[in-house]
């Protein structure tokens, strides 16, 4: 059912309240039936690029196009989209069944096309027995899929999605995530996906966005933007990363370079794309790292991996895996993750360790 | 220590007798002079006196009687009606504007509304009065109408501000994003969450000006008097016990609009508490 979603395309849409750009002239295409997800911190202008495509936040310029038709200068309610809000924004005057098939009734649907569909979508988000009750009394993770069914139930070919797992607890966010990817891949509209939680981001996308002061800094599958961040900020903001601050470049060839760091002379793989100018970080993410007791004769950078030596400061084991921070003498201490799989005894504190990782896991990027 | 605590609570319900004496008596003293009329209008003397030393319903037959008195409840109810209307309709659009947004200093233009409610009675009757006399209005219906109004539209800004501060707007945007226009997302989503206040704040402006003599003497004419106006011309002249048994009559059916308020909150809040099965 891939069909039904639409490709959404903007140019240059951008957003100005008096001098403030809330969105400066943004560029994106989302494919047809694709998860597509904003993420930043609050006041990247993610909420308000959602808006511009919603309808709420008419933009101050570009173009907005749904199937190749601008919509820019269209009310929401002729836009033909769906939308999910945090606050599940159910009608708390309606019964589940009126709430869903309120959209219906708009478009004037007979009574048994109406009662038809939305049977069908109460089965979809697996409630089927509760079209009956006021939305007061579901819970709030019954409610979000009630407002999923009533966003979609008139086939819409975008959905868009503002945090809408924000207002529930970590387990019920997760089992809610699963649930929307399964309805998505049912209904297969395109989703445009707004959240500040970047793993939630990761576990559902096709693609991700991370917006920040009202642009897109960086645009990939969620794989791409852990292992290649293109600045320390985007390495930070998605996941756990370790960055070294990079002094002098003593050598460089085709793949790798030799950097001094405050914690020692490093191998790194330089991107070109980084550019030579500005101040540049060395980012290690905490799983590319061995850990092991030290062992005094090597702790000298060679044959392709980094070695540094240090104390375990921290250690702690969650879900299967231990969790390590490790004083290396200067800066920050190193965040080490390991699966408590490879390693049967876990490490304690003040532990002299030895830690390494690949010259192919170690990226040199720029500082901002 | 038993004993000094039995001496405490001893203390403290000593002070709870007192509370509730203080509040009876204010009650009392609330309360209790709106009700001497009621005696008053089935006294048997032709002139108001209390105690009364008889019983009669004389009074009740002569107002019956009397055609100016149902021609003042009739005028009563044509400036009532429309008048709650109109501020039904007035005051509800300003409340959706100030809560919407949109404006830089809600708080003063919320001030501005409630304004008329606030100020004595008087300042707009002598403000509306040669402004009605250009307009060639003064004596109709519309004059009493367009005064009664503008005290009539604060206390349905002020009910349906109330109602509103529950209210989501988030509600309206998901409404619009499903297909529904302005009007029908006002009609469909908005309307229900405050009607209760529309319809309390309409009952009240109409008790407002079932009960309003101030703009009504400056207002009305001799075709047009209300109730309150009937009575205080009668009050001047006659000062017989009829006037007791219109104030009754007007004291009764006021009673009966705020029971109505009362029972209209009462059915709203045990229908918004959660139900569960």
């Amino acid at each position: 059912m891939t069909e039904r979603g639409a490709e959404l395309k903007l140019t240059g849409v951008a957003k100005r309240y008096g001098e403030v750009d809330a969105l400066r002239p943004t560029d994106l295409m989302l494919n047809r039936g694709e998860f597509f997800s904003l993420i930043g911190p609050s006041g990247s202008g993610k909420t308000t690029l959602l808006g511009a495509v919603a309808g709420f936040t008419p933009p101050s310029q570009g173009r907005i196009e749904l199937d190749g038709v601008d919509v820019a200068g269209l009310p929401p309610y002729k836009r033909e989209i769906g939308m999910v809000f945090q606050n599940y924004a159910l009608f708390p005057h309606l019964t589940v069944f009126e709430n869903i098939a309120f959209p219906l009734r708009l478009r004037k649907c007979p009574d048994t096309e109406i009662r038809q569909r939305v049977g069908q979508m109460l089965e979809t988000v697996r409630l089927p027995d509760v079209g009956g009750r006021m939305p007061t009394q579901l819970s709030g993770g019954q409610q979000q899929r009630i407002a999923l069914a009533r966003a979609a139930v008139y086939g819409p070919r975008i959905l868009l999605m503002d945090e809408p797992l924000g207002a529930l607890d970590k387990n019920l966010r997760e089992e809610l995530q699963t649930e929307i990817r399964q309805f998505h891949a049912k209904i297969g509209a395109t989703v445009l996906y707004v959240t500040h939680d970047q793993d939630e981001a990761a576990a559902m996308s096709d693609r991700i966005a991370i917006m920040r002061e009202g642009s897109i800094v960086q645009l990939g599958t969620p794989r791409e933007l852990y292992e290649h961040p293109v600045n320390a900020f985007d390495a930070r903001f998605l996941g756990n990363a370790n960055l070294f601050d990079v002094g002098r470049e003593t050598r460089r060839d085709d793949t790798y370079a030799r950097v001094e760091t405050s914690v020692g002379t490093l191998l790194a793989i330089h991107e070109s794309r980084g550019g030579a100018s500005g101040d540049r970080v060395i980012c290690v993410r905490p799983e590319a790292i061995s850990i092991e007791l030290n062992d005094p004769s090597g702790a000298a950078s060679d044959q392709g991996r980094n070695r540094i030596a240090g104390r375990i400061a921290d250690a702690t084991y969650t879900a299967g895996s231990f969790r390590y921070l490790v004083d290396v003498g200067s800066g920050e201490p190193v965040a080490v993750n390991m699966t408590s799989v490879r390693q049967s005894e876990m490490f304690k504190p003040d532990d002299h360790v030895a830690l390494s990782w690949a010259a192919d896991a170690t990226l040199m990027i720029p500082k901002e | 220590m038993a004993i000094e605590s039995a001496r405490l609570s001893g203390g403290f319900r000593a002070g709870w007798v007192i509370v509730c004496c203080f509040t009876a008596l204010i009650l009392v003293y609330l309360v209790l002079p709106q009700f001497i009329v009621l005696p008053l209008s089935f006294s048997d003397k032709s002139f108001l006196s209390f105690p009364p030393s008889g019983w009669s319903t004389q009074w009740y037959q002569r107002l019956v009687e009397n055609p100016s008195w149902l021609q003042a409840m009739v005028n009563s109810l044509a400036i009532g009606v429309p008048t709650a209307v109109l501020s039904m309709i007035l005051g509800t659009m300003a409340a959706l504007a100030v809560a919407r947004g949109g404006f830089a200093r809600t708080g003063v233009i919320s001030a501005l509304v409630v304004a008329p409610m606030m100020l004595p009675h008087v300042i707009l009757a002598i403000g509306l009065y040669p402004l009605m006399l250009q307009m060639g209005l003064l004596g109709s219906y519309a004059a009493a109408t367009i005064g009664h109004t503008v005290i009539g539209v604060p206390l349905v800004f002020i009910t349906v501000t109330a109602a509103l501060a529950r209210h989501d707007f988030t509600l309206e945007l998901a409404a619009m994003t499903l297909g529904a226009r302005p009007w029908r997302t006002f009609r469909s989503i908005t309307y229900p969450t405050i009607r209760i206040g529309i319809i309390i704040g309409g009952i009240l402006a109409f008790a407002t000006s079932i009960d309003e003599l101030m703009l009504a003497l400056f207002l009305t004419g001799a075709q047009t008097r209300t109730l309150p106006r009937l009575i205080w011309e009668q009050m001047n002249d006659y000062l017989t016990p009829t006037i007791a048994a219109v104030a009754t009559l007007v004291f009764a059916f006021t009673l009966i609009l705020l029971l109505v308020v009362a029972l209209i909150q009462w059915r709203s809040a045990r229908l918004e508490s959660p139900k569960h099965d």
